[in-house]
């Protein structure tokens, strides 16, 4: 059991790459618009978040240096400002996204109008940051999270054509209807939002606080190839669930309502009251995700003493920046800006920054300095290589598309 | 290409590949800011003599005049006015404070990180920790314990 | 002086010849007894290569270990040289002047 809970920190990672606000509309509205059309960009990116976090896994647990921390080391201090301010940027944005979804998720429970809910929320938040052990609050929210496992389950109780799910999977062609660069934009939304900076920067910050070691490298692997793949799958789940039952109509599921709707169809009462604690744990772990990691990534650039496992006076500026970047993300959501939009734009920009963020980790896996003996093996450097190609060629398109298309309107 | 430990005579390093940018860790293991930039003194004996690493910088404004161009330099200098100097017991300014110069000689070891036989408390860095610490966190209930 | 104001300085020889901008800085440990520390680290030469953005996201060739692939991009940027500081003549706010080699 407890070999078995080791695994949470990976399944609360992929919680934030794959099922947080923005993953749930995205994948909700894919799969409404395009059937399984872009199954194919969400298993990418997978594979691309697998390589790389169990490269930064890696260097956490031989190094002890989390790998935000090596940004500066590597590219320099000029360089290393550029990937901070974007990076914080874009982890600020989703901050704001996740606590304006955990109140949405509440509002769905209650009918309570979300903005009352938000600075709720974001004291929520906070107070587990700045109380709770890490260990616990993995533990907590990763298998929290995995209730929406009830996803699949909705999906395979309605008994779905999986001849045609699969199908379209296979043959991913774009819809009548559909234009090509709408199609690609979506693409490079799924991709992107399952390899965001901020699960690398949290999967390695988190690895040296629950200090890993040498000996914890099986541990490293099976965190990763069960928890990023887990987190696949209920956004395939979701997004077969949509095409399912939203495709054939033609509706698109725009707020957290309509994406439980399924749900409530093929599993009544027990099934809405599940997803809805699902959801609530997924964004809520998401919200502590990308909380912690603009903390993270701003102590780590400056070399100031960082992280959960000290008591918070002994990280005084960390537990600042994590303070004031929740207030002023309530604040900003109060503005009533739209959860969904904000976590688009943010998901969309960050495909734009990846190659800044993968570059420094590919560099330092190699780097017998760093690693010793356990420097990347050749199918990582191949696989990280080819991802890092991919990602300069989606950073090029990122913005033209997103004009191009308004926003995959 | 680095030894861990002690001082093998002779090795050979690149001063912006393993010294600069690199974390500096204190005699305890605190993290302790980076090395924002190396002072290299000319000796004054011969002309154009090898320059020697006489100091590590660190916080003070020194990364902020090393990126450079009128924000950097804005920055710097605002760095050095509106941080708090450390007091002493009395609360008067302490001219002990430290100015962000770490003596190479209390180096003692040059691996990925740069350990120095310093308490991080004394250093430059540590000067905001101390000063956000008063003024914030202290302020929380919680703040002195580690997470339940 | 300071190790920010030799990166990234233009190098020129006493011939007006461009050779390129100090990529980094070689020391050996050879110096008088510091402190803790042992010998001091003396600075024996520079590292220069081609200017631009390459260098500065740090893919020089000194800085790259790992696969052929990297290094192989590394080199892209160009070859790196380096020139013993006995050869620097003068140190000036926008360059350095190096003797000619040979």
């Amino acid at each position: 059991m407890k070999r078995f809970l080791g695994i949470t920190l990976g399944v609360l990672t992929a919680m934030g790459g794959f099922v947080d606000i923005g993953d749930i509309v995205a994948n909700a509205q894919t799969g409404a618009r395009f059937r399984m059309a872009l199954a194919w960009a969400v298993v990418l990116g997978v594979v691309g978040i697998c390589v790389f976090a169990e490269m930064a896994g890696r260097v956490a647990a031989v190094s002890q240096r989390p790998v935000f921390d090596l940004v500066r080391e590597r590219l320099g201090a000029g360089v290393g400002l550029a990937n901070l301010l974007a990076s914080f940027f874009i982890t600020f944005l989703t901050l704001t996204a996740e606590i304006a979804g955990v109140a949405l998720a509440l509002q769905l429970a209650t009918d309570v109008h979300y903005l009352l809910w938000l600075p709720l929320c974001g004291l929520l938040v906070w107070l587990v940051i700045w109380r709770v052990r890490f260990e616990s609050m993995e533990r907590i929210f990763g298998l929290l999270g995995l209730v929406l496992i009830v996803l699949a389950v909705a999906l395979w109780r309605l008994e779905p054509d999986w001849g045609g799910l699969v199908d379209s999977a296979r043959h991913p062609a774009v819809p009548l209807g559909e234009g090509r660069p709408t199609y690609f934009y979506y693409a490079i939304a799924l991709f992107g939002a399952a390899m965001t900076p901020y699960e690398v920067f949290f999967f390695s910050s988190g690895a040296v606080e629950e200090r890993w070691s040498r000996r914890d490298l099986i541990l490293n692997k099976a965190n990763v190839f069960i928890g990023f793949p887990l987190g696949g799958m209920l956004s395939l789940a979701l997004m077969g669930l949509t095409a399912t039952v939203f495709a054939p109509v033609g509706i698109g599921p725009d707020h957290l309502s309509t994406v439980a709707l399924p749900v409530s169809v093929a599993l009544g009462k027990v099934g809405l009251a599940l997803v809805i604690v699902g959801f609530f744990a997924a964004t809520f772990g998401a919200a502590l995700e990308t909380g912690l990691s603009a903390g993270y990534t701003v102590s780590q650039y400056f070399g100031w003493p960082w992280g959960k496992r000290f008591a918070p006076r002994e990280a005084s500026r960390f537990h600042v920046v994590v303070l004031v970047s929740i207030l002023v993300a309530v604040l900003f959501g109060l503005t009533a800006v739209d959860p969904i939009k904000v976590t688009e734009y943010s998901i969309v920009l960050s495909a734009a920054a990846l190659p800044l963020t993968y570059v420094p980790i590919l560099l330092v896996a190699n780097d017998p300095d760093y690693m010793g003996d356990l420097v990347n093996r050749r199918l990582s450097n191949v696989l990280g290589t080819v991802y890092l190609v991919l990602l300069v060629l989606v950073a090029l398109v990122t913005i033209p598309l997103m004009v191009v298309t308004k926003a995959g309107a | 290409m680095t030894d861990p430990g002690g001082a093998p005579a002779g090795r050979r390093l690149l001063l912006g590949r393993q010294l600069l940018d690199h974390q500096i860790v204190d005699q305890d293991g605190r993290l302790a800011g980076k090395v924002d930039d190396v002072e290299l003194t000319l000796p004054e004996d011969r002309d154009h003599g090898r320059p020697v690493v006489t100091a590590l910088l660190s916080g003070r404004g020194a990364l902020a005049s090393r990126l450079g161009g009128p924000l950097g330099r804005l920055a710097s200098v605002l760095s050095r006015r509106i941080l708090p100097d450390p007091c002493d017991a009395d609360g008067d300014a302490d001219p002990d404070a430290p100015d962000g110069r770490i003596w190479f000689g209390d180096v003692t070891d040059l691996g990925n990180h740069v350990t120095v036989a310093v308490d991080a408390a004394d250093l430059a860095t540590d000067a905001v920790e101390q000063a956000v610490r008063r003024t914030f966190v202290d302020r929380i209930p919680g703040a002195k314990e580690p997470g339940a | 002086m300071k190790l920010s104001e030799l990166l990234g300085k233009p190098v020129v020889d006493d011939q007006g010849r461009d050779l390129g901008v100090v990529h980094d800085v070689a020391a050996t440990q050879d110096g008088p007894i510091t402190g803790a520390f042992g010998a001091a680290l003396q600075v024996d030469a520079l590292v220069v290569g081609a200017s631009g953005l390459w260098a500065r996201i740090g893919f020089s060739q000194a800085h790259i270990a790992g696969p052929g692939i990297l290094r192989g991009v590394a080199r892209l940027g160009g070859r790196t040289d380096e020139i013993a500081w006995d050869r620097v003549v003068r140190i000036d706010g926008d360059r350095i002047t190096v003797r000619a080699a040979g």
